[in-house]
């Protein structure tokens, strides 16, 4: 299988023809007009968040042919999705205080447990399948990210606050900075077994670390270190400037961030990591607030529905199989397992009690843009040595992803109603039981 | 129902309460911590109370009986510390101030309390509105009679507790130009405002009962009155104050009262007059309006005072009632009044400097915690 094309379903093709006489631009904007309709639909019907609605657009979009998208991602494509997950990262990141982390040791063990269990779960499980060390870590690796992204759209859309809501943000964002790191490591430094063929085989390969390799992670290291630096300096005057509200301020934000994302994608590092620890660098550099511009909030919202989109049409793309399905539910049911038993297992000591845990644990179960960006810099990578991996491995990773987005979010939804902590005045039940009033 | 005969309690003796803020330590926005830090404090040792209030991003905290504003100090700084602790452990902080800047009241919750969800039903938005914050003081009347006179004569003085408490300046983002907005809130209640003129607690008990025969109240309670008569402790309730920025200020504010009351009890310096509620409104906007810079008129002579001057005088009159545990705390408010430097004042400083609300909030937070 060629690194740039996916086995496709049969399917109407009509993203394909309308690609052809209209342009593919014409196919994102119906695309992006239908995401929004259901999103709205969704919400409103039945008070669950729009990205579901965006989520299934995608999928059937994915299955159409809309958008002629590559595989793994490149040019435009990449930088849209890095620009995407970063700005989310970014937010998310930016609300971790790491003097108050540093303190509060059981929460950091919790967040390595939860992650580390996904880790190892997935790939036991996907090893226990047979297939193949390089698949198996891949996976895991992919597995491990819970989504900030997602869980910012989840608190926007059903108005979630309180401490249930803001610990699910920040063992996200923790998962997502272990996910990357070890990213970062195996797709630079570690590298399948060369392929012999063309061939099942192949995709059993086992990982080798390369000489070559170490030299090329320590430098993407100091290249991803460059660009949250120079993140950080593009954004810090206008953060604290007093009048930091304005339209033309969110602009210029966007424009950094897109710009790093194209160096980035350019001369290598990681973009998504960069802006994880730019926000982090933000929010601890000085203890004043940071104001963001509610024109960036709403870039941020437009630039998720397009990440949503794009997630569910690359794993529309996929052929389903029996096998393939069973090995994807047992991967999504081992990260599920990790990340619930991580978090419950050492949620004492972490300052909420018992009852609070459940619902922080099912807000880790989602996946989303974060995961697609782990799993296409794998297959990449992968691709040039062994493409038997590559394809194994975005076979499983990128349906997993859709399933665990879909599951996530329903499940992280239902928890945060359950632990009161999101607002239940919301879609078509809540309206006939006029809980959309103040005291709802 | 009837009115619970009035306690025994020691003479001026005092308690106070505190209404206090919960906010994130990222936006400094409101956050609905309420339930967990209750929990993370169900087992402290505290002297008085810790307790919910009407919406997740508010909670209460109580003194003992205390015999001066060194003690009262004394038991706050236990509390707050423990408080401070908890918010630590949930990387959340808390702050004084009558109004939480630019907090939306549409976004608060209630709290899950039957009488919350009570009055939420009876009042619908007000409820919500009512996420302000004030600090209460208690003073020990020997009897019940005496109660009623202190109340009233107390009540002349309710501008200087707006005046000095004052620290409400902003509201929903916006800066109201008062000092004291969140009495703007109270106001919107029916039972808010002045106790009904009565010096004997038996006409009392007879207003008492014709209100719960019309069904409108049903315990003392129900009565949102800027001072009020609270039985079951054996005080008066002085409610007009918001939370100052430090429990320092909230100590030394109760001893202001608990002076007054000591000069009322041992000099009886005036009769009480039904005619003193004249130019009671109209004092009371001045305070809340203008703070220190207001006017106020002698409801006894209609002269008129600026009110920070009447505030020294009267501090004058007062100073031999002070007890020996009080009187630097007294001193210290001595001084902002000289300073026109109230907590309004202090919060417009901040934003004048930061232009920014958020910011704001966590000076206040730190103010709060003693460590600015």
């Amino acid at each position: 299988m060629a690194p740039n094309s996916l086995p496709i379903l049969p399917s109407p093709h009509i993203g394909s023809w309308l690609d052809a006489h209209a342009g593919p631009l014409m196919s994102w904007c119906v695309l992006v007009a239908a995401a929004a309709i259901a999103g709205h639909l969704v919400f409103r019907l039945s008070g669950f968040p729009r990205m579901l609605g965006y989520t299934v657009v995608g999928l059937l979009a994915g299955w159409l042919g809309f958008g002629d998208l590559p595989w793994p991602l490149q040019g435009n494509t990449q930088v849209l999705l890095q620009t995407a997950v970063g700005t989310s990262l970014l937010m998310a990141a930016s609300q971790i205080s790491l003097s108050w982390l540093l303190r509060q040791p059981w929460l950091l063990l919790q967040s390595l447990a939860e992650s580390v269990a996904a880790l190892v779960l997935v790939t036991g499980v996907l090893q226990l399948l047979g297939m193949g060390w390089a698949v198996s870590l891949g996976v895991g690796v992919v597995a491990m990210a819970a989504s900030p992204a997602v869980l910012l759209r989840v608190v926007a859309d059903l108005r979630a606050s309180g401490a249930v809501t803001d610990r699910s943000l920040l063992l996200a964002t923790l998962s997502g900075v272990y996910a990357l790191v070890l990213g970062l490591v195996i797709t630079v430094a570690w590298s399948p077994a060369a392929a012999v063929g063309v061939g099942a085989e192949d995709a059993l390969a086992s990982l080798v670390l390369t000489a070559a390799g170490l030299g090329q992670l320590l430098l993407s290291l100091g290249l991803t270190v460059l660009w949250a630096v120079l993140t950080t300096v593009a954004l810090w005057p206008v953060l604290r400037w007093q009048s930091s509200r304005s339209d033309s301020t969110a602009l210029y934000m966007l424009a950094a961030l897109v710009a790093v994302s194209l160096l980035a994608t350019r001369w290598g590092g990681s973009a998504a990591l960069g802006f994880l620890v730019a926000g982090l660098l933000l929010r601890n550099m000085s203890p004043k607030p940071l104001v963001w511009p509610s024109a960036f909030m709403a870039a941020n919202t437009m630039l998720s529905l397009l990440m949503f989109v794009l997630v569910a049409s690359m794993a529309g793309q996929v052929v389903p199989s029996v096998g393939l399905v069973s090995v994807i539910a047992a991967a999504a049911l081992a990260r599920l397992v990790g990340k619930m038993g991580g978090v419950l297992l050492l949620g004492l000591g972490t300052g909420l009690g018992w009852q609070r845990q459940w619902p922080v644990a099912c807000a880790q179960s989602p996946s989303s843009g974060l995961a697609l960006v782990l799993a296409s810099a794998l297959a990449m990578q992968w691709a040039v040595v062994n493409t038997g991996v590559a394809g194994a491995l975005t076979a499983i990773a990128l349906p997993m992803v859709v399933l665990c987005e879909v599951l996530g979010v329903l499940l992280a939804s239902l928890a945060l109603w359950r632990c009161g902590e999101a607002h239940r005045g919301i879609g078509l039940s809540a309206l006939n039981a006029k809980e959309k009033r103040h005291d709802a | 129902m009837t009115l619970e005969a009035f306690q025994q309690s020691d003479a001026l003796t005092l308690g106070v309460e505190l209404e206090l803020q919960l906010v994130n330590t990222n936006h400094y926005n409101l956050t609905p911590y309420a339930p967990d830090m209750l929990a993370l404090l169900k087992n402290a040792q505290v002297p008085g109370s810790i307790v919910p209030e009407v919406t997740t991003s508010m909670i209460e905290i109580s003194t003992g009986i205390c015999r001066d504003a060194q003690d009262a100090l004394q038991q706050l700084t236990t509390t707050r510390d423990a408080l401070v602790k908890a918010a630590d452990r949930l990387n959340i902080a808390l702050a004084g101030g009558g109004t939480h800047p630019f907090q939306q009241w549409h976004q608060q919750r209630i709290y899950d309390k039957p009488r919350f969800k009570e009055i939420t039903a009876l009042y619908g938005y007000l409820t919500k509105q009512f996420t302000i914050f004030g600090q209460h003081v208690h003073v020990g009347c020997p009897s019940a009679d005496d109660a009623l006179l202190m109340l009233h004569r107390l009540s002349r003085y309710i501008p200087h507790f707006i005046a000095l408490s004052a620290s409400s300046p902003f509201v929903q983002g916006q800066d109201t130009a008062f000092d004291s907005a969140r009495l703007n809130s109270v106001f919107a209640f029916p039972l808010s405002g002045r106790a009904p003129f009565a010096l004997h607690w038996e006409d009392f008990e007879r207003y008492f009962d014709k209100m719960t025969a019309t069904g409108v109240i049903h315990s003392m309670k129900d009565f949102y009155w800027d001072i009020r008569p609270k039985p079951e402790f054996g005080t008066v309730e002085v409610r007009v104050f918001d939370t100052p920025l430090s429990i320092e200020r909230a100590a030394a504010l109760a001893a202001y009262v608990q002076a007054l009351g000591s000069w009322f009890l041992s000099e009886s310096p005036f009769e009480p007059q039904e005619d003193d509620y004249l130019v009671y409104t109209y004092n009371r906007f001045q305070a809340c309006r203008f703070g220190l810079e207001g006017t106020y008129v002698d409801p006894a002579t209609s002269e008129q005072f600026g009110l920070r001057e009447h505030i020294l005088l009267t501090m004058q009159k007062i100073q031999s009632h002070v007890p020996e545990g009080s009187r630097e705390a007294l001193q210290q408010l001595r001084k902002t009044v000289n300073d026109g430097m109230n907590d309004a004042r202090r919060l417009r400083d901040a934003y004048g400097e930061a232009q920014q609300l958020p910011e704001v909030v966590r000076q206040s937070t730190l103010r709060f915690r003693g460590t600015e």
